[in-house]
């Protein structure tokens, strides 16, 4: 699990897609091939707007992407309420 | 390796270099050893010719994006660091030079040379450039490692 508690399918999604390649991928969002190795790694939390043209790539919801689950000490919705 | 890269280690590279020249002049100057007198103008010009034409020597070559909004962020960070380089060097810098001078002459010297001020702000920008440059390397590095 990455330290900002993001995870994605990203990786796996792509080769669902007829074996994507990374700069293939790139190429269609608009960012560069090092952007999409540190978002699949969990070095690099994208922007929602990028999180939201990768979905749109794939023709999938926000969800199916990016998933969040939040650190123990994070508040979590039930917490808020 | 992207061309931010290239261009953070030609910088590194070039400053390191014109680094070390002043640091040789210097030290033939308190030695006096018997060298043609060289003007520091011919170190600190082509080192600030070659940093601001490093993107055009280093210039994108596919229509492909080479600057998103990762690369943004990361510059970002790394002009902080100069920054901070920056105005640290220079205090550092004008806190020993001052010492020096009351050391030396007592309290009652001054730092009237010109060229003093003028190499203390090409240091601190030395420091920039170098902080920065470091900065952009070390950032990409980290998640960098299968590109």
């Amino acid at each position: 699990m990455p330290e900002n508690g993001l995870s994605n399918n990203i990786r796996r999604l792509r080769f669902e897609k007829g074996e994507m390649t990374q700069q293939q991928l790139a190429d269609l969002v608009g960012v560069t091939r090092q952007t999409i190795i540190a978002i699949e790694q969990g070095k690099y939390a994208p922007s929602l707007p990028l999180a939201f043209r990768i979905a749109l790539a794939f023709g999938v919801p926000l969800e199916s992407v990016f998933q969040y689950e939040p650190e123990s000490s994070a508040p979590t919705h039930n917490s808020l309420l | 390796m992207n061309r931010w890269q290239k261009i953070a280690w030609f910088n590194l590279t070039i400053t390191a270099i014109c680094f070390i020249i002043c640091l040789l002049l210097a030290i033939a100057m308190r030695w006096r050893v018997a060298i043609p007198p060289t003007p520091l103008s011919l170190v600190i010009i082509p080192w600030l010719v070659l940093v601001a034409i490093s993107k055009v020597i280093f210039r994108k070559k596919s229509k492909r994006v080479d600057f998103d909004e990762r690369d943004r962020q990361i510059h970002n960070n790394a002009h902080y660091v100069g920054l901070w380089a920056f105005v640290l060097s220079i205090t550092a810098a004008l806190t020993i030079e001052a010492m020096i001078c009351f050391i030396a002459a007592g309290p009652g010297a001054t730092l009237g040379h010109p060229l003093i001020l003028l190499l203390t702000i090409c240091a601190g920008g030395g420091a920039w450039i170098a902080a920065e440059s470091v900065a952009i390397l070390i950032h990409y590095s980290w998640g960098d490692k299968n590109a």
